[in-house]
């Protein structure tokens, strides 16, 4: 009878037509597998946005954020910040003249002082950063204009910079390749700042600033090296290549006195290197280590900053700020 | 005047008459049409509609060759339609949708980064990231969301035909959809800009390095990036298994996985030119505050998007939405009918047993009904007229 064979779970029709498909013996039985992936029902949580589970979430949300918040006000409120606007365009500033007079041309730098009175002193390591506003370290032209190659001490690439770094790859003058060619460090800071404490009786002492330990390590170790040869002299290392455009000194004569701090490996030229996100920025320039005994590292008093002007910066804006009096050591 | 009926039966219809109602429907009434049949003469009418079924069986394999879904029995089209076809349109939507907004959100935060860049087009992005971000980084969640994504189970699916409405009225992807895609999109990618921005504008680091430098900011922009969109697609699944957990939690291990080989020291050392990024990655994220503002970020950029979605679930919710507030009560009135369906003895349902044969130009099986061989005998003396109901 077609009633019995007719059963409802097969799927290829009843089995009495089946002649017409060829299969007299076994038929292929196409049916898919009854697996849970692909019959569609893994075991799965289906979550709904009920009030019930919305509300608790958020509430529990802002119970764990909202005293991290009052922690990070109350430390951020502990860090002392100083910022000293040496760009001296007013009239009244001790900078203007600086400003006024000064082309990358001059030969003798200018030396600007200005005086600030610290009320409350600075305890434990002090930062001091240099800022500029308006520099544009993040345009793509800008960023592009390095070869890392070459300041990887590469040394096929110190003879010949790649092509990123045009106009500052060959020197106009003795078709020299640059090194370290690129407009990044042909921009490269060099303001020098120094910072004297006035006695209360009236001399003034230079306080030491830390030059070393401003860059990134892996900067300083693995990014930037010096080109490997067998002569040791740097001088000897870098002949054939030229200065940039705008520096006063060659690159192998940054720091003369220290073989770790010069060449590419100088740290105020790696922490130049190291392009800012924004136009306004602050790098970190100096590392004013704290004292061994309990004086604070910067007491309350009356300073003096000595400005170098070495590069004039249009329309830029240069403030040295002294920061960070670190609330946890 | 054939639009205003429930159904209208055509019979006696050649062919090409069957195709030309089919072109007829779709021309006037624009509507998505569907047409089922089983056998050769049914081809042209399979092939004109959008969307064609074959059904494999007595007629042959013509019909099943040429059409778009090809199943053995006529009762299977509701699930097709109810099941899979709803099913189908919801996870396209929602790939769509959330591709859009991925997209959105990532390349508008270089649009913001340009008011700050000098108008330079400088990328906001670590080449690399842009690269693999489409790729690896954000693909294989929304992957999985379209192939496996579930809001109503199967049989609660078949119980409430009123769910397939919104695949036909095309509610779920529209211009007003895309268009919250974008705002949706351009708010993250605000958010995602400009808290890195807040947060780098006048920072010091742990050791009192000043991390404003571009590439710990394209650190954490492309961290936030990839958390919010990850998590975004986790809070956008109804239907959360096993393997999308999996992708969710993959992708994100990938971006670190890669992002740390990138940056690391010896990559650097084989390819000084093409990944500059040393140190990057190992640098910012030190930092605990840099993670803070990464956590700030996703925060913000998620949880307004899941406080609208719930106030409109719950002030204005769709026929999807009540289904799913009360599925479990829906379950289980299921389960009950089921249990009763089962204890009652096994019937022979009528219904089940006619079967699409009706259209024919051989005299078929149809002796076998008119005969009444098909249909249980009652006991009664009306044996013989059983034969003459009609077949449907």
């Amino acid at each position: 009878m077609m009633a019995s064979s007719y059963n409802a779970k097969e799927e290829d029709g009843p089995h009495s037509g089946s002649s017409t498909h060829g299969g007299t013996g076994v038929a292929k039985n196409k049916k898919p597998d009854n697996t849970a992936f692909k019959q569609q029902r893994l075991p799965a949580w289906q979550p709904i946005l009920t009030a019930g589970t919305v509300l608790p979430a958020f509430f529990v949300i802002g119970l764990i954020f909202i005293p991290i918040g009052i922690g990070l006000y109350v430390t951020s409120n502990n860090i002392k910040e100083f910022e000293i606007d040496y760009t001296g365009l007013e009239l009244g500033s001790p900078c203007h003249d600086c400003s006024k007079n000064f082309t990358w041309n001059s030969t003798t730098p200018c030396v600007c002082a200005l005086n600030f009175t610290l009320e409350q002193p600075f305890e434990s390591n002090v930062y001091m950063y240099y800022g500029l506003s308006n520099f544009y370290q993040n345009h793509r032209r800008y960023v592009k204009s390095r070869d890392d190659r070459q300041l990887n001490g590469d040394p096929t690439s110190l003879m010949s910079p790649s092509k990123e770094c045009e106009p500052y790859r060959t020197s106009a003058e003795t078709k020299e390749p640059i090194a370290p060619c690129g407009a990044i460090a042909n921009s490269l800071f060099n303001d020098t700042l120094e910072l004297y404490y006035i006695e209360p009786n009236g001399t003034t002492t230079a306080i030491p600033l830390a030059k070393k330990g401003i860059a990134w390590w892996t900067d300083k170790h693995v990014k930037f090296r010096n080109p490997v040869n067998d002569k040791e002299n740097l001088t000897e290392l870098f002949k054939g290549t030229a200065k940039p455009v705008n520096w006063r000194k060659p690159v192998y004569e940054l720091d003369p006195s220290d073989p770790e701090n010069n060449g590419f490996i100088n740290e105020d030229f790696i922490v130049w290197m190291r392009t800012a996100a924004l136009p306004t920025f602050r790098k970190l320039y100096r590392i004013i280590h704290k004292k061994p005994s309990t004086t604070s590292t910067l007491p309350s008093g009356r300073y003096t900053l000595k400005v170098t002007y070495s590069i004039l910066y249009n329309s830029v804006k240069a403030h040295a700020v002294k920061g960070q009096d670190k609330a946890f050591i | 005047m054939a639009c205003e009926c429930e159904a209208v039966i055509c019979c006696r219809v050649t062919p090409k008459q069957k195709a030309n109602v089919v072109s007829l429907v779709k021309k006037y009434k624009k509507a998505v049409t569907l047409s089922i049949g089983d056998g050769a003469n049914d081809v042209n009418m399979i092939k004109t509609a959008d969307i064609g079924v074959g059904i494999s069986g007595q007629e042959g394999m013509q019909a099943v060759m040429s059409s778009d879904y090809a199943f053995a029995q006529f009762r299977y089209l509701q699930r097709l339609l109810l099941v899979h076809g709803r099913w189908s349109y919801i996870r396209m939507c929602k790939f769509l949708r959330f591709f859009f907004f991925k997209n959105f959100a990532f390349t508008l935060v270089h649009f913001w980064y340009s008011f700050f860049s000098g108008y330079s087009s400088q990328v906001a992005y670590e080449d690399w990231f842009i690269t693999l971000y489409n790729l690896a980084y954000s693909s294989l969640p929304v992957l999985l969301v379209g192939l496996l994504d579930q809001d109503l189970n199967d049989r609660l699916s078949l119980k409430f035909p009123k769910l397939y409405l919104p695949g036909q009225q095309g509610t779920l992807f529209n211009y007003k959809n895309f268009f919250i895609s974008l705002f949706h999109g351009i708010f993250v990618s605000l958010v995602i800009f400009f808290i890195p921005y807040g947060a780098f504008l006048q920072t010091m680091g742990q050791d009192g390095e000043a991390p404003s430098d571009y590439q710990s900011f394209v650190v954490v922009t492309a961290s936030s990036l990839v958390f919010t969109v990850n998590l975004q697609i986790s809070l956008d699944t109804s239907y959360w298994t096993f393997v999308s957990c999996f992708a969710v939690l993959g992708s994100i291990a990938i971006y670190f996985g890669i992002m740390f080989d990138i940056h690391s020291a010896g990559i650097h050392v084989i390819f000084p030119s093409v990944f500059t990024f040393t140190g990057a990655a190992s640098n910012a994220l030190r930092q605990p505050y840099l993670w803070l503002t990464i956590i700030l970020t996703v925060g913000l950029s998620l949880l307004p998007v899941v406080c609208i979605q719930f106030l409109h679930k719950t002030i204005w919710p769709s026929v999807g939405d009540k289904v799913q507030r009360n599925r479990r009560k829906y379950e289980m009135q299921l389960e009950e009918e089921e249990k009763k369906k089962k204890t009652s003895g096994f019937q022979r349902n009528r219904a089940s047993r006619r079967s699409a044969y009706a259209f024919s130009h051989t005299p078929g099986y149809a002796n076998l009904i008119s005969t009444g061989q098909s249909i249980r005998r009652r006991q009664t003396a009306h044996g013989g007229n059983a034969g003459r109901r009609p077949a449907l």
